[in-house]
């Protein structure tokens, strides 16, 4: 059996990490005092969302070793959730975050019992088949469910979405600057994920992991279950990420198939190979870089795509530690020549 | 008579940066049989894996009939002639038997034979033609090892690399294998055979050469080995 | 009864599908390990190589699909030269490839866009007509695509059992150090499975746009049941994808026909993942692949 999960190798000292939260959650709090551009704050926040669903993915992915295409489906379960939670019930979307992030878990847990035990080619497969069904499910759906005004929307919204399930209220509370309060909201996701990470990776879990790639065997036999620590992994992530999914409905006020489509997986999947996969900071800093290349390509959309899977492709086969891990060769080369 | 065969001249090589063979040279002449010996752990499949390509050399160099075929690909060495019974047989697990000998005879001089080289090692192994259609997989310590064997033998390379023939094995086991060598050294193959215990080599080889932490601590025949009690004490095990 | 028949016919043609998707596929996960998600592309490539050479090179179908498989062929060495060979030997090879090959899907299905548009094609190459078997119509091009799924799969089966490459082939996948011990080169064999899974490819491809329509994403369904259908037979098992690929294509074609089209796809997938809780090798695997 060849272990597929990948070495943590930042020497950071445990403290070091949470210095740099409290630093970028500083940053963070502050920024949108210095920017004045809506637009500017509601790519901020679509960064942070985005963010937020990488790491949690890296976790699942590089850390842990399930690799899972299903990622999105738990988004999508999360942005669902707030969607038909808001439409159907009323519910506010702070509440249809949560319950999201709850059945996020509950379809993770379910993914993770169907796929956990089977080898990582394997894993890869059936979560690519699962969400590939929910995404075909979705924009299938078709059947009268409510009247929407003289139209009907099915269920799901089908190949059109959801919509006209409501915000997060701040427009109320703030006037026209209630994309600042989106804004917080995505940027308490990102720090919560961020701290999920730092917890799962230098825990006792962190450990768990580590002994289960040094030598599995006899991390077995020290009664270290591969299964569970993945599916708890599995399901810690998926809380987030489901969270994640709800505030992207709630922040765009809609939600519609194209989350668990190719191009935002392979979006998604750039951001965490460039920024380095198995790297606890490596999806957010590819998160950053890969909005910002995007952005400056806004007017070449036509080109978008077809950039992103040469990145990923060039990315992978010439640097597949991203650059989190170019900068680790870098700096331990340079601490080679000076001692 | 008298053309090396095989020649290995300061070798060095190793995993990771870690040399495990420091230093080796011994000359193969032609026809001739040389015994590699010494405890576990000390290089001697190192050494063979090197030789055949499977892993690259630090320095020093192999040279096969006088042409240098260290740090070409391991196919390409067994082109030249240098045919390997790996240890642990590395059998084709999922291929039947039969199938696990034609691709003994992989290359095209042989295989352009292969019906004469299957009935040739047919008698040799005559096991080997009762499970012709058998799942390697399914088969004994013992019939793998033969396997292993016959499937080298399927080539018409003359020089011929074995590590470890009786590992594992039940002594009946380990004499039949031995006949089987006997004969190919009486064909006039030359053959390079490494063994943890030498006693089973003394009467075949013509040298035999005993390593230690990556070196040859000595060389001589087989009978003054045996007669070595330093020697056998240290190295051998008695 | 009728519907029994029909069923039957229907699933007898969409097995011929699934088997033709699979082939390409199953041929270097068996031997390479690796899980190409750029399959639909390289299926994709094919349907629309025949259909340009048809329509602006006015050839006809004798040309057309030889220069199509000669076009997947190519596409597979592209993925060979630029991707699979410097990836090979790192540890994580199984999974960065799938990461790669979702790059190259992305990318070839944008190239496609570009060069011929979202518009969804016929393909030229189609035969028309049919006919009956009691009430039942049956297109001669379901036909033709039952018999190059069956040529196909014996033709390659053959060629992995009794050929000589065929057999370094099937070494190589179980052992590659003793493949080369043998005088394999197993670069050149890489290779070869690489042209080969494209060329197989390319003639799905064909073969699948000629009942569907030719559309940049055409191949990501075929892809994913070629997936499961590869995964429930067990890698490196020719026939059994073989068998798998028609006993699912009846299993969906039953679904169809009960819970409808929409849930024929996800009852399928049901299927397959309780086939492997119990059997996590697939129905005809054994072990798993060893690539030291």
């Amino acid at each position: 059996m060849k272990l597929i999960s990948r070495e943590y190798t930042d020497n950071f000292s445990d403290k070091k990490d949470y210095y740099i939260i409290v630093t970028l959650a500083t940053i963070g709090i502050v920024l949108p005092q210095l920017v004045d551009s809506r637009y500017t704050i509601s790519q901020l926040t679509l960064f942070m969302i985005w963010a937020t669903v990488v790491s949690q993915w890296n976790i699942v992915m590089g850390f842990a070793g399930i690799f899972s295409l299903a990622q999105l489906l738990l988004f999508a379960v999360g942005g669902y959730t707030v969607a038909m939670a808001g439409n159907y019930y009323g519910v506010h979307p702070f509440i249809g975050m949560f319950l999201g992030g709850l059945l996020a878990v509950a379809v993770g847990v379910l993914i993770g019992l169907a796929c956990l035990r089977l080898r990582g080619i394997y894993v890869a497969l059936l979560t690519f088949a699962i969400a590939q069904a929910a995404f075909l499910l979705v924009s299938t759906d078709i059947a009268c469910f409510s009247g929407v005004g003289q139209s009907c929307q099915s269920l799901t919204g089908g190949p059109r979405g959801l919509s006209n399930f409501g915000d997060f209220g701040f427009r109320e509370v703030l006037g026209r600057n209630y994309i600042v309060g989106n804004y917080y909201v995505a940027l308490a996701a990102l720090v919560l994920a961020t701290l999920v990470s730092i917890v799962i990776v230098r825990g006792p879990l962190g450990f768990a992991f580590k002994a289960l790639r040094d030598n599995e065997t006899v991390a077995i036999c020290a009664g270290i279950s591969r299964f569970k620590y993945q599916l708890l992994v599995f399901a810690v992530s998926a809380f987030v990420t489901g969270i994640a999914g709800g505030i992207y409905a709630a922040h765009f006020k809609v939600i519609g198939p194209s989350v668990l489509g190719f191009p935002l997986m392979s979006f998604l999947v750039s951001m965490m190979v460039v920024g380095g996969l198995g790297k606890l900071w490596g999806p957010i800093i590819g998160a950053a870089l890969l909005m910002l290349v995007d952005e400056q390509l806004r007017d070449f959309t036509e080109f978008r795509n077809m950039g992103l899977g040469a990145l990923i492709i060039l990315f992978i086969v010439v640097l597949p530690d991203g650059v989190v891990g170019m900068a680790e060769r870098l700096r331990k080369n340079m601490k080679v020549r000076r001692s | 008579m008298n053309s090396p065969v095989l020649e290995v001249e300061n070798l060095v090589c190793g995993y990771d940066g870690q040399a495990v063979i420091k230093d080796i040279s011994f000359v193969l002449q032609r026809g001739s049989v040389i015994g590699l010996v010494g405890p576990n752990g000390h290089g001697k499949t190192t050494l063979l894996r090197a030789i055949s390509g499977l892993i690259k050399i630090s320095s020093g160099c192999v040279r096969f009939k006088g042409e240098v075929v260290s740090g070409k690909d391991a196919n390409q060495i067994v082109e030249k002639g240098i045919v390997s019974i790996p240890q642990g047989d590395l059998i084709f697990t999922e291929m039947t038997v039969q199938e696990n000998l034609l691709m003994g005879g992989y290359l095209p001089v042989a295989y352009a034979r292969r019906k004469d080289r299957l009935n040739y090692v047919h008698g040799l192994f005559p096991k080997l033609k009762e499970r012709a259609t058998q799942i390697a997989s399914g088969l004994s310590g013992g019939e793998r090892r033969m396997l292993g064997v016959g499937r080298a033998l399927m080539s018409t390379s003359e020089l011929l690399l074995i590590d470890e023939p009786s590992l594992g094995l039940s002594p009946i086991i380990i004499d039949q294998i031995y006949d089987v060598i006997e004969s190919l050294r009486v064909e006039g193959r030359t053959l390079l055979i490494v063994e943890e215990n030498a006693s089973r080599l003394m009467d075949l080889v013509d040298r035999i050469y005993v390593l230690d932490n990556g070196h040859i601590v000595w060389d001589g025949h087989g009978r003054d080995l045996m007669e070595n009690n330093v020697l056998m004490n240290t190295y051998l095990g008695g | 009864m009728e519907t029994v028949t029909l069923v039957m016919l229907s699933g007898v043609t969409l097995g011929a599908m699934y088997a033709l998707s699979a082939i390409g596929l199953s041929l270097i996960w068996g031997a390479l390990g690796i899980l190409n998600m750029a399959h639909g592309s390289l299926l994709a490539i094919g349907g629309y190589a025949c259909f340009a050479i048809i329509t602006y090179c006015g050839l006809s179908a004798f040309w057309a699909i030889p220069l199509a498989v000669i076009a997947g062929g190519l596409v597979g060495l592209l993925l060979y030269v630029v991707i699979v060979k410097h990836m090979f030997y790192h540890p994580a090879f199984e999974t960065n490839i799938i990461i790669a090959t979702i790059g190259l899907s992305i990318l070839s299905e944008n190239i496609i866009l570009k060069i011929f548009g979202g518009y969804p094609f016929r393909q030229p190459l189609s035969v028309e007509g049919g006919f009956r078997i009691g009430e039942i119509f049956i297109p001669y091009q379901n036909v033709i695509i039952l018999g190059v799924s069956i040529i196909l799969i014996l033709g390659a089966g053959a060629f992995l059992s009794r050929s000589r490459t065929g057999l370094a082939i099937r070494a190589t996948a179980l052992n590659q150090d003793a493949a080369l011990l043998m005088g394999v080169p197993i670069r050149k064999v890489f290779a070869q499975l690489m042209i080969a899974s494209g060329a197989l490819a390319a003639v799905s491809g064909v073969m699948l746009s000629s009942v569907a329509t030719l559309s940049p994403t055409m191949g990501d369904a075929p892809m994913t049941k070629a997936f499961i259908i590869v995964a429930v037979a067990g890698v490196r098992n020719f026939y059994g994808a073989f068998y798998a690929a028609f006993i699912l294509g009846m299993f969906e074609a039953a679904m169809q026909f009960s819970l409808g089209v929409r849930f024929a796809f996800p009852a399928m997938l049901l299927l397959v993942i309780c086939t492997l809780l119990v059997r996590p090798y697939g129905i005809f695997g054994r072990e798993t692949i060893n690539r030291n």
